[in-house]
């Protein structure tokens, strides 16, 4: 939305898109490099929903030990930090 | 034309200052990533997925700040000297999209390889290693394009973009790609005992020789490319007083040898020679072809006063620079000491 509201600037009222366009660069090149920009997003996306899908299929297990203390201050807080089967497999086995 | 007679004060050194700021960033990247590359190039060298694993898991804690100078390096080329960076980015349009999906995959096995099990997870180690390697070896073909020089009318011809597929940029990929994997190499010697330090040491030397042959014909081969080159390093006796740089490279080169392999007898050198010799390869490399470049940002026609943004601009942002650093060296330095030290094989870091 805010790049058309733009147009036809790409700077607002000071460089026109025109203007802007890398001259060596042909349609072909910047179709390929969208495209391929949009496949890999997919793939990483896609896979990304995948692993987060079956980790709620999977839900909170019951009986799973809780990470030591010692694993579960030095587990980075990241969302992704929850996941995984890892995880929990390495709180038992410790 | 020394610029130096017509420039004074700020708009001389400020460009000279970001051009020393952007190198380091440059440098520091190739250093600190070279060797995670590594670690995915030599990957189809694991025997299992156990020791792909635990090659991984020594980098995992640390790989994704080695990013920041890459970023650091490119935004700086924006900002500092936007002609460079259209120049540069536009010309080189095709190998910048294959390095900066290749890092994608690099980057998100690290991720999803803990994650996926059986088919999925050999297929995460795939991209893992194919990730790197077209990373690796289109960063070499960018900086062989660039040494070579990048005539300025380039940037305004519609269908340059196939500038950097030429014999000469090819060499510097495949250099670069044995340059990491020698990188690879001296970090798990570094950072793991056992199979993949016996696999390292094994893959060692050879590897030391097919750097130095590869730095032997990008040396001899880039004055006869370039004349300006060869004039910088043998005109009059230009050769002796950069004579430190090829014989330390030498110094360099011999230490790796000696101490890539270890020794039959007697005592067993430090873990980190290797790779801090292998380093110092690197740095040398790195001024060496620097050295052939200056004063020009992107030969033959640029120079970093040519392509510098106004000094407001240049004095604007390194006054932020200043600030952030020494907190990004700070950072750095602080997660490698936690980091230090052998990683065992089972001793997970997972995300």
């Amino acid at each position: 939305m805010t790049e058309v509201g733009r147009q036809p600037w790409v700077v607002y009222g000071l460089l026109r898109t025109a203007d802007a366009v890398s001259p060596n660069l042909v349609a072909g090149e910047v179709l390929l490099s969208l495209g391929s920009y949009a496949l890999v997003y997919a793939i990483i996306f896609g896979a990304g929903m995948w692993y987060l899908w079956r980790l709620l299929h999977k839900g909170p297990q019951p009986g799973a030990a809780a990470p030591t203390p010692e694993g579960g201050l030095k587990t980075p807080a990241r969302p992704l930090s929850v996941a995984g089967e890892a995880d929990i497999d390495e709180g038992a086995r410790s | 034309m020394n610029p130096a007679d017509t420039l004074h004060g700020a708009a001389y050194w400020l460009p000279i200052a970001w051009f020393a700021v952007i190198g380091f960033g440059v440098l520091m990247y190739v250093l600190l990533d070279g060797f995670v590359l590594g670690l995915g190039i030599l990957a189809p060298f694991a025997e299992s997925e156990d020791e792909l694993d635990h090659m991984m898991n020594t980098a995992a804690p640390i790989w994704d700040g080695n990013e920041t100078w890459l970023v650091l390096g490119g935004a700086g080329l924006l900002a500092a000297f936007p002609k460079a960076y259209a120049t540069v980015l536009s010309t080189l349009y095709l190998p910048v999209l294959a390095m900066l999906l290749a890092l994608i995959f690099r980057g998100v096995a690290f991720e999803f390889r803990f994650k996926g099990q059986g088919r999925a997870k050999r297929a995460w180690g795939m991209a893992f290693s194919l990730g790197s390697i077209v990373a690796a070896f289109t960063q070499g073909l960018i900086l062989g394009t660039l040494v070579q020089g990048i005539p300025p009318e380039a940037a305004s011809v519609r269908g340059s973009a196939l500038l950097w597929f030429n014999p000469f940029s090819m060499l510097t990929g495949a250099a670069l790609l044995t340059g990491y994997a020698l990188l690879g190499c001296g970090w798990l010697i570094l950072k793991t005992e056992g199979g993949l330090h016996r696999m390292a040491r094994t893959l060692a030397r050879p590897l030391v020789l097919m750097v130095l042959l590869f730095m032997l014909l990008v040396s001899s081969w880039l004055p006869q490319l370039d004349e300006r080159v060869m004039l910088r390093w043998f005109d009059g006796w230009n050769l002796l007083y950069l004579s430190p740089v090829p014989v330390l490279t030498l110094l360099a080169a011999v230490n790796l040898w000696r101490d890539a392999a270890l020794p039959p007898h007697g005592p067993r050198p430090h873990d980190a020679r290797p790779l801090l010799w292998t380093l110092a390869l690197f740095v040398l490399g790195f001024v060496g072809l620097l050295l052939g470049m200056w004063p020009f940002i992107v030969p033959p026609g640029l120079t970093l006063w040519d392509a510098a943004s106004p000094p407001s601009s240049q004095g604007f942002l390194l006054a932020g620079l200043v600030v952030l650093l020494p907190l990004i060296l700070g950072y750095t330095a602080w997660s490698y000491s936690v980091f230090r030290g052998k990683v065992a094989a089972d001793a997970g870091y997972h995300h």
